[in-house]
Protein backbone atom coordinates (compact mmCIF):
# COMPACT_ATOMS: atom_id res chain seq x y z
CA UNK A 1 0.00 0.00 0.00
CA UNK A 2 1.13 3.62 -0.51
CA UNK A 3 0.59 6.40 1.14
CA UNK A 4 1.22 9.10 -1.17
CA UNK A 5 1.63 12.90 -0.20
CA UNK A 6 -2.12 13.38 1.88
CA UNK A 7 -3.41 15.98 3.47
CA UNK A 8 -6.30 16.69 4.99
CA UNK A 9 -8.37 18.61 7.40
CA UNK A 10 -11.79 18.72 10.14
CA UNK A 11 -13.36 22.16 8.95
CA UNK A 12 -10.78 24.93 8.45
CA UNK A 13 -8.05 23.33 10.55
CA UNK A 14 -5.15 21.31 8.82
CA UNK A 15 -4.86 18.17 10.73
CA UNK A 16 -2.70 16.01 8.63
CA UNK A 17 -0.03 18.04 6.46
CA UNK A 18 1.42 15.73 3.22
CA UNK A 19 2.09 12.29 4.62
CA UNK A 20 3.50 9.76 2.41
CA UNK A 21 4.58 6.60 3.13
CA UNK A 22 4.77 3.04 1.65
CA UNK A 23 3.66 -0.40 3.68
CA UNK A 24 3.90 -4.56 2.51
CA UNK A 25 2.69 -7.46 2.98
CA UNK A 26 3.62 -9.54 6.59
CA UNK A 27 4.63 -5.54 7.55
CA UNK A 28 2.97 -4.86 10.95
CA UNK A 29 3.52 -0.87 10.94
CA UNK A 30 2.44 0.94 14.35
CA UNK A 31 1.24 4.81 13.82
CA UNK A 32 2.43 6.80 16.90
CA UNK A 33 2.18 10.34 18.48
CA UNK A 34 0.71 12.33 21.09
CA UNK A 35 -3.71 13.28 21.01
CA UNK A 36 -3.99 15.42 18.69
CA UNK A 37 -1.06 14.45 16.46
CA UNK A 38 -3.04 13.27 13.47
CA UNK A 39 -2.87 9.63 13.71
CA UNK A 40 -6.92 9.00 13.36
CA UNK A 41 -7.73 11.31 10.53
CA UNK A 42 -4.55 9.88 8.68
CA UNK A 43 -5.97 6.41 9.52
CA UNK A 44 -9.68 7.78 8.66
CA UNK A 45 -8.34 9.30 5.30
CA UNK A 46 -6.87 6.20 4.77
CA UNK A 47 -9.40 3.66 4.80
CA UNK A 48 -11.66 6.24 3.16
CA UNK A 49 -14.32 7.96 5.75
CA UNK A 50 -12.67 10.91 5.26
CA UNK A 51 -12.22 12.86 2.19
CA UNK A 52 -8.05 14.21 1.69
CA UNK A 53 -7.33 17.55 0.51
CA UNK A 54 -4.98 16.54 -1.70
CA UNK A 55 -2.85 13.04 -2.31
CA UNK A 56 -4.03 9.81 -2.07
CA UNK A 57 -3.76 6.10 -0.96
CA UNK A 58 -2.87 3.28 -3.79
CA UNK A 59 -3.14 -0.19 -3.16
CA UNK A 60 -2.16 -2.54 -6.54
CA UNK A 61 -2.11 1.03 -8.06
CA UNK A 62 -5.59 1.59 -7.45
CA UNK A 63 -6.75 4.92 -5.94
CA UNK A 64 -8.33 3.98 -3.21
CA UNK A 65 -10.44 7.19 -2.66
CA UNK A 66 -11.87 7.03 -5.58
CA UNK A 67 -13.79 3.65 -4.87
CA UNK A 68 -16.98 3.24 -3.96
CA UNK A 69 -17.28 2.12 -0.03
CA UNK A 70 -18.42 -1.86 -1.53
CA UNK A 71 -15.49 -1.96 -3.54
CA UNK A 72 -13.09 0.14 -1.30
CA UNK A 73 -14.17 -2.34 1.77
CA UNK A 74 -12.53 -5.13 -0.30
CA UNK A 75 -9.09 -3.84 -0.32
CA UNK A 76 -8.94 -1.98 3.13
CA UNK A 77 -10.95 -3.26 6.35
CA UNK A 78 -11.11 -0.91 9.45
CA UNK A 79 -11.18 -1.69 13.34
CA UNK A 80 -12.84 0.92 15.58
CA UNK A 81 -11.28 1.98 18.92
CA UNK A 82 -15.01 0.57 20.03
CA UNK A 83 -17.04 -1.68 17.93
CA UNK A 84 -21.01 -0.28 18.37
CA UNK A 85 -22.70 -3.21 18.35
CA UNK A 86 -25.78 -2.37 20.47
CA UNK A 87 -28.20 -5.28 20.00
CA UNK A 88 -27.77 -8.89 20.69
CA UNK A 89 -26.06 -10.69 17.77
CA UNK A 90 -24.43 -14.48 17.85
CA UNK A 91 -20.58 -14.44 17.28
CA UNK A 92 -20.88 -16.04 14.02
CA UNK A 93 -23.53 -13.34 12.54
CA UNK A 94 -20.86 -10.45 13.31
CA UNK A 95 -18.30 -12.22 11.79
CA UNK A 96 -20.70 -12.39 8.74
CA UNK A 97 -20.69 -8.99 8.61
CA UNK A 98 -17.56 -9.35 6.89
CA UNK A 99 -18.95 -10.46 4.21
CA UNK A 100 -21.00 -7.05 3.66
CA UNK A 101 -18.29 -6.19 0.79
CA UNK A 102 -19.18 -9.56 -1.66
CA UNK A 103 -23.05 -9.06 -1.35
CA UNK A 104 -25.42 -7.42 -3.67
CA UNK A 105 -27.73 -5.04 -1.71
CA UNK A 106 -30.68 -7.40 -1.76
CA UNK A 107 -28.28 -10.26 -0.47
CA UNK A 108 -27.75 -11.71 2.51
CA UNK A 109 -24.36 -14.41 3.29
CA UNK A 110 -24.53 -18.18 1.84
CA UNK A 111 -24.00 -20.96 3.90
CA UNK A 112 -20.39 -20.71 2.09
CA UNK A 113 -19.91 -17.54 3.98
CA UNK A 114 -21.53 -19.09 7.12
CA UNK A 115 -18.52 -21.92 6.80
CA UNK A 116 -16.00 -19.43 5.94
CA UNK A 117 -16.57 -16.69 8.81
CA UNK A 118 -16.54 -20.28 11.06
CA UNK A 119 -13.26 -21.59 9.84
CA UNK A 120 -12.31 -17.94 10.61
CA UNK A 121 -13.30 -18.48 14.36
CA UNK A 122 -10.94 -21.40 14.27
CA UNK A 123 -8.21 -19.47 12.79
CA UNK A 124 -8.13 -17.12 16.05
CA UNK A 125 -9.58 -19.90 18.65
CA UNK A 126 -12.60 -18.18 19.21
CA UNK A 127 -14.94 -21.23 17.39
CA UNK A 128 -16.53 -22.79 20.54
CA UNK A 129 -17.97 -19.13 21.01
CA UNK A 130 -19.77 -18.85 17.58
CA UNK A 131 -23.24 -19.34 18.88
CA UNK A 132 -22.64 -17.10 21.79
CA UNK A 133 -24.72 -13.96 22.29
CA UNK A 134 -21.79 -11.08 21.28
CA UNK A 135 -22.93 -8.81 24.00
CA UNK A 136 -21.85 -10.97 27.10
CA UNK A 137 -17.99 -11.72 25.77
CA UNK A 138 -15.30 -10.15 27.64
CA UNK A 139 -14.26 -6.50 25.47
CA UNK A 140 -10.97 -8.82 24.87
CA UNK A 141 -13.16 -11.26 23.13
CA UNK A 142 -15.04 -8.98 21.77
CA UNK A 143 -11.92 -7.19 19.42
CA UNK A 144 -11.00 -10.67 18.49
CA UNK A 145 -14.54 -10.87 16.64
CA UNK A 146 -14.03 -7.82 15.20
CA UNK A 147 -10.46 -8.93 14.07
CA UNK A 148 -12.33 -11.96 13.09
CA UNK A 149 -15.14 -9.56 11.15
CA UNK A 150 -12.10 -7.90 9.63
CA UNK A 151 -10.84 -11.09 8.28
CA UNK A 152 -13.81 -12.08 6.61
CA UNK A 153 -13.44 -8.78 4.28
CA UNK A 154 -10.26 -10.91 2.78
CA UNK A 155 -8.93 -7.47 2.09
CA UNK A 156 -4.93 -6.88 1.38
CA UNK A 157 -4.73 -3.90 3.98
CA UNK A 158 -5.81 -4.02 7.80
CA UNK A 159 -6.17 -1.08 9.46
CA UNK A 160 -6.83 -0.68 13.63
CA UNK A 161 -7.53 2.62 15.58
CA UNK A 162 -6.51 1.96 19.23
CA UNK A 163 -7.85 -1.58 19.60
CA UNK A 164 -6.53 -1.95 22.88
CA UNK A 165 -7.81 1.50 24.40
CA UNK A 166 -10.36 -0.03 26.34
CA UNK A 167 -8.79 -3.33 27.06
CA UNK A 168 -7.02 -4.39 30.51
CA UNK A 169 -2.92 -5.43 30.77
CA UNK A 170 -3.63 -8.80 29.73
CA UNK A 171 -6.43 -8.21 27.26
CA UNK A 172 -4.26 -5.78 25.51
CA UNK A 173 -1.08 -7.87 24.71
CA UNK A 174 -3.50 -10.79 24.02
CA UNK A 175 -5.21 -8.57 21.44
CA UNK A 176 -2.03 -6.99 19.76
CA UNK A 177 -0.13 -10.51 19.52
CA UNK A 178 -3.02 -12.04 17.76
CA UNK A 179 -3.39 -9.09 15.58
CA UNK A 180 0.18 -9.52 14.64
CA UNK A 181 -0.14 -12.71 14.43
CA UNK A 182 -3.24 -12.83 11.60
CA UNK A 183 -1.17 -10.26 9.71
CA UNK A 184 1.86 -12.56 9.45
CA UNK A 185 -0.06 -15.57 8.66
CA UNK A 186 -2.89 -14.12 6.32
CA UNK A 187 -0.17 -12.23 4.40
CA UNK A 188 -1.78 -8.39 5.50
CA UNK A 189 -0.52 -5.38 5.50
CA UNK A 190 -1.19 -4.02 8.97
CA UNK A 191 -1.17 -0.41 10.46
CA UNK A 192 -2.08 -0.13 13.85
CA UNK A 193 -2.57 3.74 15.80
CA UNK A 194 -1.59 2.99 19.58
CA UNK A 195 -0.83 5.06 22.11
CA UNK A 196 1.72 3.06 24.41
CA UNK A 197 4.96 3.26 22.38
CA UNK A 198 6.03 -0.01 24.73
CA UNK A 199 3.23 -1.78 22.70
CA UNK A 200 4.42 -0.83 19.55
CA UNK A 201 8.34 -1.43 19.96
CA UNK A 202 6.49 -5.10 21.42
CA UNK A 203 4.45 -6.03 18.58
CA UNK A 204 5.34 -3.91 15.81
CA UNK A 205 8.09 -4.01 13.00
CA UNK A 206 8.12 -0.90 11.78
CA UNK A 207 6.95 3.07 13.88
CA UNK A 208 6.47 5.80 12.12
CA UNK A 209 5.23 8.81 14.77
CA UNK A 210 2.98 11.92 13.50
CA UNK A 211 3.94 15.46 14.92
CA UNK A 212 2.77 18.79 14.69
CA UNK A 213 0.65 16.88 11.58
CA UNK A 214 3.45 15.63 9.85
CA UNK A 215 5.64 12.80 9.56
CA UNK A 216 8.33 13.02 12.43
CA UNK A 217 10.07 9.72 11.95
CA UNK A 218 9.78 6.23 10.30
CA UNK A 219 12.08 3.33 11.31
CA UNK A 220 12.08 -0.56 11.66
CA UNK A 221 12.24 -2.33 15.43
CA UNK A 222 14.46 -4.62 14.77
CA UNK A 223 18.15 -3.99 15.30
CA UNK A 224 18.22 -0.46 16.63
CA UNK A 225 20.00 1.51 18.96
CA UNK A 226 19.52 2.59 22.34
CA UNK A 227 20.24 5.85 21.70
CA UNK A 228 18.35 6.01 18.39
CA UNK A 229 15.54 5.59 20.15
CA UNK A 230 16.04 7.97 23.11
CA UNK A 231 16.61 10.77 20.47
CA UNK A 232 13.53 10.19 18.87
CA UNK A 233 11.32 9.47 21.57
CA UNK A 234 12.24 13.10 23.91
CA UNK A 235 11.30 14.77 20.86
CA UNK A 236 8.11 13.60 21.60
CA UNK A 237 7.38 12.42 25.05
CA UNK A 238 9.93 14.60 27.04
CA UNK A 239 12.35 13.46 29.99
CA UNK A 240 12.63 9.10 28.91
CA UNK A 241 15.10 6.70 29.49
CA UNK A 242 15.29 3.25 27.14
CA UNK A 243 16.18 0.33 29.04
CA UNK A 244 16.28 -3.52 27.41
CA UNK A 245 15.33 -6.28 28.43
CA UNK A 246 15.29 -9.38 27.11
CA UNK A 247 16.26 -8.21 23.83
CA UNK A 248 13.07 -6.31 24.02
CA UNK A 249 13.12 -2.62 24.74
CA UNK A 250 10.87 -0.25 26.36
CA UNK A 251 10.31 3.01 27.60
CA UNK A 252 10.32 4.66 30.94
CA UNK A 253 8.90 8.08 31.50
CA UNK A 254 11.46 9.81 33.94
CA UNK A 255 9.78 13.17 35.01
CA UNK A 256 6.04 14.60 33.54
CA UNK B 1 -16.05 -27.97 11.17
CA UNK B 2 -19.26 -30.70 11.45
CA UNK B 3 -20.03 -28.84 14.58
CA UNK B 4 -20.37 -25.63 12.86
CA UNK B 5 -23.16 -27.14 10.27
CA UNK B 6 -25.01 -28.58 13.62
CA UNK B 7 -24.60 -25.52 15.18
CA UNK B 8 -26.29 -23.95 12.75
CA UNK B 9 -28.98 -26.23 11.90
CA UNK B 10 -30.13 -25.90 14.92
CA UNK B 11 -29.95 -22.06 15.31
CA UNK B 12 -32.39 -22.13 12.34
CA UNK B 13 -34.48 -24.71 13.60
CA UNK B 14 -35.23 -22.97 17.27
CA UNK B 15 -35.88 -19.45 14.38
CA UNK B 16 -38.37 -21.36 12.19
CA UNK B 17 -40.44 -22.97 15.23
CA UNK B 18 -40.85 -19.19 16.76
CA UNK B 19 -42.38 -18.32 13.49
CA UNK B 20 -44.56 -21.26 13.43
CA UNK B 21 -46.01 -20.93 16.39
CA UNK B 22 -46.82 -17.29 16.09
CA UNK B 23 -47.88 -17.59 12.81
CA UNK B 24 -50.40 -20.83 13.96
CA UNK B 25 -51.38 -18.89 16.70
CA UNK B 26 -52.32 -15.69 14.49
CA UNK B 27 -54.52 -18.11 12.15
CA UNK B 28 -56.35 -19.35 14.87
CA UNK B 29 -57.25 -16.31 16.81
CA UNK B 30 -58.16 -14.52 13.29
CA UNK B 31 -60.60 -17.47 12.92
CA UNK B 32 -62.07 -16.44 16.20
CA UNK B 33 -61.86 -12.81 15.78
CA UNK B 34 -63.63 -13.04 12.41
CA UNK B 35 -66.68 -14.59 14.31
CA UNK B 36 -66.77 -12.09 16.89
CA UNK B 37 -69.01 -8.66 16.91
CA UNK B 38 -72.46 -7.67 16.99
CA UNK B 39 -73.27 -10.50 14.50
CA UNK B 40 -71.73 -13.43 15.89
CA UNK B 41 -70.68 -15.83 13.02
CA UNK B 42 -70.81 -19.46 14.77
CA UNK B 43 -67.74 -21.30 14.29
CA UNK B 44 -69.17 -24.31 12.51
CA UNK B 45 -70.08 -21.41 9.81
CA UNK B 46 -66.75 -20.03 9.62
CA UNK B 47 -65.55 -23.34 8.69
CA UNK B 48 -68.33 -24.07 5.83
CA UNK B 49 -67.12 -20.53 4.35
CA UNK B 50 -63.37 -21.50 4.32
CA UNK B 51 -64.15 -24.80 2.81
CA UNK B 52 -66.33 -22.98 0.08
CA UNK B 53 -69.73 -24.55 1.20
CA UNK B 54 -72.74 -22.68 1.10
CA UNK B 55 -74.32 -20.63 4.13
CA UNK B 56 -76.89 -18.06 5.12
CA UNK B 57 -77.26 -14.80 2.96
CA UNK B 58 -76.39 -12.81 6.22
CA UNK B 59 -74.18 -14.74 7.16
CA UNK B 60 -72.10 -14.54 4.04
CA UNK B 61 -72.44 -10.82 3.90
CA UNK B 62 -71.21 -9.85 7.45
CA UNK B 63 -68.40 -12.11 6.72
CA UNK B 64 -67.32 -11.07 3.41
CA UNK B 65 -68.45 -7.39 3.60
CA UNK B 66 -67.69 -6.97 7.55
CA UNK B 67 -65.60 -8.84 9.16
CA UNK B 68 -62.76 -10.18 6.30
CA UNK B 69 -61.64 -6.99 5.03
CA UNK B 70 -61.38 -5.45 9.10
CA UNK B 71 -59.51 -8.19 10.20
CA UNK B 72 -57.16 -8.84 7.11
CA UNK B 73 -56.48 -4.64 7.48
CA UNK B 74 -55.60 -5.82 11.62
CA UNK B 75 -53.34 -8.20 10.96
CA UNK B 76 -51.53 -5.97 8.11
CA UNK B 77 -51.55 -3.55 10.34
CA UNK B 78 -49.93 -5.50 13.40
CA UNK B 79 -47.27 -6.90 10.82
CA UNK B 80 -46.65 -3.54 9.25
CA UNK B 81 -46.20 -1.14 12.06
CA UNK B 82 -44.54 -3.87 14.09
CA UNK B 83 -42.26 -4.78 11.60
CA UNK B 84 -41.34 -0.57 10.61
CA UNK B 85 -40.86 -0.36 14.36
CA UNK B 86 -38.59 -3.11 14.64
CA UNK B 87 -36.24 -1.46 11.40
CA UNK B 88 -37.09 2.11 12.92
CA UNK B 89 -35.38 0.73 16.27
CA UNK B 90 -32.48 -1.09 14.57
CA UNK B 91 -31.28 1.55 12.32
CA UNK B 92 -31.69 4.64 15.06
CA UNK B 93 -29.63 2.56 16.87
CA UNK B 94 -32.51 2.90 19.69
CA UNK B 95 -34.78 0.78 21.67
CA UNK B 96 -37.26 3.16 21.97
CA UNK B 97 -37.93 4.38 18.33
CA UNK B 98 -41.19 4.37 16.81
CA UNK B 99 -42.78 4.80 13.49
CA UNK B 100 -42.93 7.69 14.23
CA UNK B 101 -39.68 9.41 14.96
CA UNK B 102 -39.32 10.65 11.74
CA UNK B 103 -42.64 12.24 11.61
CA UNK B 104 -45.04 9.86 9.59
CA UNK B 105 -47.97 9.78 11.71
CA UNK B 106 -47.98 13.04 13.21
CA UNK B 107 -47.50 14.06 9.64
CA UNK B 108 -50.47 11.74 8.46
CA UNK B 109 -52.94 12.89 11.68
CA UNK B 110 -52.33 17.15 10.33
CA UNK B 111 -53.66 15.16 7.07
CA UNK B 112 -56.29 13.95 8.28
CA UNK B 113 -57.44 16.86 10.44
CA UNK B 114 -56.88 18.88 6.83
CA UNK B 115 -59.39 16.72 5.26
CA UNK B 116 -62.14 16.56 8.57
CA UNK B 117 -61.71 20.74 8.11
CA UNK B 118 -61.05 21.63 4.52
CA UNK B 119 -62.25 18.91 2.39
CA UNK B 120 -65.66 17.51 1.31
CA UNK B 121 -66.15 13.80 0.29
CA UNK B 122 -65.94 11.58 3.66
CA UNK B 123 -63.88 9.16 4.93
CA UNK B 124 -61.84 8.27 1.60
CA UNK B 125 -60.62 11.70 1.27
CA UNK B 126 -59.52 11.82 5.00
CA UNK B 127 -57.51 8.60 4.18
CA UNK B 128 -55.54 9.91 1.24
CA UNK B 129 -55.18 13.11 2.71
CA UNK B 130 -53.41 11.34 5.62
CA UNK B 131 -51.89 8.84 3.38
CA UNK B 132 -50.45 12.20 1.76
CA UNK B 133 -49.19 13.84 4.88
CA UNK B 134 -47.52 11.18 6.50
CA UNK B 135 -45.20 10.92 3.22
CA UNK B 136 -44.86 15.18 3.16
CA UNK B 137 -44.07 14.89 6.59
CA UNK B 138 -40.77 12.46 6.31
CA UNK B 139 -39.85 14.02 2.93
CA UNK B 140 -39.46 17.41 4.81
CA UNK B 141 -37.63 15.88 7.81
CA UNK B 142 -35.28 13.97 5.24
CA UNK B 143 -35.20 17.06 3.43
CA UNK B 144 -34.30 19.42 6.76
CA UNK B 145 -31.40 16.16 7.48
CA UNK B 146 -30.14 16.91 4.08
CA UNK B 147 -29.63 20.88 4.41
CA UNK B 148 -27.39 19.95 8.10
CA UNK B 149 -23.80 19.03 7.69
CA UNK B 150 -24.02 16.33 10.23
CA UNK B 151 -26.58 13.70 8.29
CA UNK B 152 -26.30 10.82 11.42
CA UNK B 153 -28.92 9.52 13.42
CA UNK B 154 -29.39 12.53 15.84
CA UNK B 155 -29.54 14.75 13.00
CA UNK B 156 -32.49 12.61 11.96
CA UNK B 157 -33.97 12.33 15.14
CA UNK B 158 -34.22 16.25 15.54
CA UNK B 159 -35.85 16.49 12.38
CA UNK B 160 -38.33 14.38 13.42
CA UNK B 161 -39.43 16.01 16.31
CA UNK B 162 -39.06 20.04 14.69
CA UNK B 163 -41.11 18.36 12.00
CA UNK B 164 -43.28 16.94 14.68
CA UNK B 165 -43.47 19.78 16.80
CA UNK B 166 -45.04 21.67 13.66
CA UNK B 167 -47.45 19.27 12.92
CA UNK B 168 -48.91 19.15 16.52
CA UNK B 169 -49.24 23.07 16.25
CA UNK B 170 -51.13 23.14 13.01
CA UNK B 171 -53.32 20.26 14.41
CA UNK B 172 -54.03 22.58 17.63
CA UNK B 173 -54.87 25.25 15.56
CA UNK B 174 -57.52 23.31 13.41
CA UNK B 175 -59.03 21.97 16.43
CA UNK B 176 -59.79 25.01 17.79
CA UNK B 177 -61.22 26.52 14.74
CA UNK B 178 -63.14 23.19 14.15
CA UNK B 179 -66.87 22.72 14.69
CA UNK B 180 -66.84 20.64 17.94
CA UNK B 181 -69.63 18.60 17.36
CA UNK B 182 -68.98 16.83 14.47
CA UNK B 183 -65.32 18.14 13.17
CA UNK B 184 -63.84 18.39 16.21
CA UNK B 185 -65.21 14.32 17.59
CA UNK B 186 -63.76 13.29 13.93
CA UNK B 187 -60.29 14.39 14.40
CA UNK B 188 -60.00 13.08 17.81
CA UNK B 189 -61.74 9.54 17.32
CA UNK B 190 -59.02 9.68 14.25
CA UNK B 191 -56.21 9.84 16.39
CA UNK B 192 -57.37 7.34 18.74
CA UNK B 193 -57.17 4.74 15.60
CA UNK B 194 -60.09 1.94 14.78
CA UNK B 195 -61.55 -0.71 11.97
CA UNK B 196 -64.83 0.14 11.94
CA UNK B 197 -64.72 1.94 9.20
CA UNK B 198 -62.53 -0.44 6.92
CA UNK B 199 -63.89 -1.53 3.65
CA UNK B 200 -63.11 -3.52 1.24
CA UNK B 201 -62.28 -0.82 -1.73
CA UNK B 202 -60.06 0.55 1.45
CA UNK B 203 -57.85 -2.60 1.81
CA UNK B 204 -57.32 -2.98 -1.76
CA UNK B 205 -56.54 0.59 -2.12
CA UNK B 206 -53.58 0.44 0.24
CA UNK B 207 -52.42 -3.29 -0.08
CA UNK B 208 -50.33 -2.22 -2.60
CA UNK B 209 -48.00 0.33 -0.68
CA UNK B 210 -48.22 -2.01 2.00
CA UNK B 211 -46.33 -4.80 -0.34
CA UNK B 212 -44.09 -2.61 -1.87
CA UNK B 213 -42.65 -0.94 1.31
CA UNK B 214 -42.48 -4.09 2.97
CA UNK B 215 -40.90 -6.01 0.53
CA UNK B 216 -38.41 -3.65 -0.13
CA UNK B 217 -37.63 -3.57 3.70
CA UNK B 218 -37.64 -7.26 3.68
CA UNK B 219 -34.92 -7.60 1.05
CA UNK B 220 -32.50 -5.14 2.43
CA UNK B 221 -32.57 -7.18 5.34
CA UNK B 222 -28.75 -7.70 5.38
CA UNK B 223 -28.19 -3.83 5.00
CA UNK B 224 -30.22 -2.66 7.53
CA UNK B 225 -28.69 -5.18 9.90
CA UNK B 226 -25.15 -3.15 9.16
CA UNK B 227 -26.46 -0.20 9.45
CA UNK B 228 -27.80 -0.96 13.32
CA UNK B 229 -23.85 -0.27 13.45
CA UNK B 230 -22.36 3.36 13.69
CA UNK B 231 -21.74 5.15 10.44
CA UNK B 232 -18.35 5.05 9.95
CA UNK B 233 -18.12 1.33 10.65
CA UNK B 234 -21.12 0.61 8.37
CA UNK B 235 -18.94 2.26 5.70
CA UNK B 236 -16.01 0.51 6.27
CA UNK B 237 -17.97 -2.57 5.66
CA UNK B 238 -18.53 -1.39 2.30
CA UNK B 239 -22.47 -0.04 2.54
CA UNK B 240 -23.69 3.53 1.53
CA UNK B 241 -24.74 4.69 4.79
CA UNK B 242 -26.49 7.64 3.81
CA UNK B 243 -28.76 6.62 0.52
CA UNK B 244 -29.44 2.94 2.41
CA UNK B 245 -30.29 4.61 5.31
CA UNK B 246 -32.58 7.13 2.94
CA UNK B 247 -34.17 4.27 1.22
CA UNK B 248 -34.75 2.16 4.27
CA UNK B 249 -37.24 4.87 5.75
CA UNK B 250 -38.85 5.57 2.64
CA UNK B 251 -40.01 1.79 2.59
CA UNK B 252 -40.73 2.28 6.12
CA UNK B 253 -42.63 5.18 5.72
CA UNK B 254 -44.81 3.74 2.87
CA UNK B 255 -45.78 0.54 5.10
CA UNK B 256 -46.87 3.03 7.81
CA UNK B 257 -48.50 5.53 5.76
CA UNK B 258 -50.82 2.70 3.91
CA UNK B 259 -51.68 1.50 7.30
CA UNK B 260 -52.64 4.56 9.18
CA UNK B 261 -54.17 6.59 6.71
CA UNK B 262 -57.03 4.10 6.78
CA UNK B 263 -56.71 3.24 10.26
CA UNK B 264 -56.20 6.50 12.03
CA UNK B 265 -53.56 6.27 14.91
CA UNK B 266 -52.47 2.88 16.29
CA UNK B 267 -50.27 3.51 19.43
CA UNK B 268 -47.52 1.27 21.37
CA UNK B 269 -47.79 -1.93 18.68
CA UNK B 270 -44.56 -0.56 16.75
CA UNK B 271 -42.64 -0.47 20.64
CA UNK B 272 -44.43 -3.60 21.76
CA UNK B 273 -44.11 -6.23 18.85
CA UNK B 274 -40.99 -5.72 18.24
CA UNK B 275 -39.65 -6.26 22.26
CA UNK B 276 -41.60 -9.08 22.75
CA UNK B 277 -40.36 -10.35 19.61
CA UNK B 278 -36.64 -9.80 21.09
CA UNK B 279 -37.19 -10.78 24.44
CA UNK B 280 -37.86 -14.28 23.14
CA UNK B 281 -35.90 -14.52 20.43
CA UNK B 282 -33.49 -12.84 22.58
CA UNK B 283 -31.63 -11.24 19.33
CA UNK B 284 -32.12 -8.88 17.08
CA UNK B 285 -32.12 -10.12 13.44
CA UNK B 286 -34.39 -10.50 10.54
CA UNK B 287 -35.62 -13.27 11.88
CA UNK B 288 -36.45 -11.22 14.86
CA UNK B 289 -37.93 -8.35 12.36
CA UNK B 290 -40.51 -10.76 10.58
CA UNK B 291 -41.30 -12.45 13.94
CA UNK B 292 -42.16 -9.08 15.43
CA UNK B 293 -44.26 -8.45 12.40
CA UNK B 294 -46.30 -11.79 13.48
CA UNK B 295 -46.66 -10.70 17.11
CA UNK B 296 -47.82 -7.46 16.27
CA UNK B 297 -50.32 -8.85 13.58
CA UNK B 298 -51.61 -11.27 16.98
CA UNK B 299 -51.72 -8.48 19.37
CA UNK B 300 -54.12 -6.31 16.75
CA UNK B 301 -56.39 -9.34 16.12
CA UNK B 302 -56.88 -9.25 19.75
CA UNK B 303 -57.22 -5.59 20.44
CA UNK B 304 -60.08 -5.51 17.56
CA UNK B 305 -61.89 -8.29 18.55
CA UNK B 306 -62.22 -6.95 22.10
CA UNK B 307 -62.88 -3.19 19.99
CA UNK B 308 -66.10 -4.78 18.78
CA UNK B 309 -67.01 -7.03 21.52
CA UNK B 310 -66.36 -5.54 25.20
CA UNK B 311 -69.10 -2.45 24.86
CA UNK B 312 -71.92 -1.97 22.69
CA UNK B 313 -71.00 0.79 21.06
CA UNK B 314 -66.81 0.39 19.30
CA UNK B 315 -64.30 0.99 21.71
CA UNK B 316 -61.48 2.98 19.94
CA UNK B 317 -58.09 0.56 19.08
CA UNK B 318 -55.24 2.19 21.26
CA UNK B 319 -57.25 2.38 24.07
CA UNK B 320 -57.17 -1.41 23.97
CA UNK B 321 -53.85 -1.40 22.66
CA UNK B 322 -52.14 0.67 25.15
CA UNK B 323 -53.79 -1.27 27.96
CA UNK B 324 -52.67 -4.39 26.43
CA UNK B 325 -49.43 -3.12 25.62
CA UNK B 326 -48.01 -1.10 28.27
CA UNK B 327 -49.06 -3.58 31.17
CA UNK B 328 -47.12 -6.84 28.92
CA UNK B 329 -44.13 -4.43 28.83
CA UNK B 330 -43.62 -3.48 32.42
CA UNK B 331 -44.30 -7.73 33.43
CA UNK B 332 -41.83 -8.53 30.43
CA UNK B 333 -39.50 -5.97 31.93
CA UNK B 334 -40.12 -7.23 35.77
CA UNK B 335 -39.45 -10.77 34.52
CA UNK B 336 -36.82 -11.49 31.92
CA UNK B 337 -33.30 -9.99 32.58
Amino acid sequence: MIVDGIKASYGKDLIVDDISFEINKKEFTALLGLNGAGKTTLLKVICGLLKPISGQCLIDDININALKDKERARYISFMPQRNSIVYGSRVIDVVLMGATPYLGPFDTPSKEHRQMAYNILEKIEMESFADENFLYLSEGQKQLIIIARNLMQNSKVMLFDEPDSALDFNNSHMVLSKIREVVKKENKAGLITLHDPNMALNYCDRIIILKDKKMFADFNTHDIRDHFLKDIFEEIYGDIDIIEHKGKHMIIKNAI
Amino acid sequence: MDRSKINTKKYNRKNHLHLLVALVFLVLLSMISIGVGKYPIPVEDIIRISLGKEVDATVKMVFFGLRLPRTIMAIIAGIGLSMAGSVYQTIFKNPLATPDIIGVSSGANLGAAFAIVFLPGGTNTVAISAFIGGIIAVFTALGLTGLSREKGVSTFVLSGIVIGSITQGLIMMMKFFADPERQLAAMEFWAMGSFAGITENKLIAIIPYFFLGSIILLLLRWQINILSLNDDEGKSLGINVDLMRFVVILAATLVVASIVSVTGLISFIGLIGPHIARMISKRNDFYTTVFSGIIGGILLIIADSLARSISSSEIPISILTTFIGAPFLAYLMTRLK
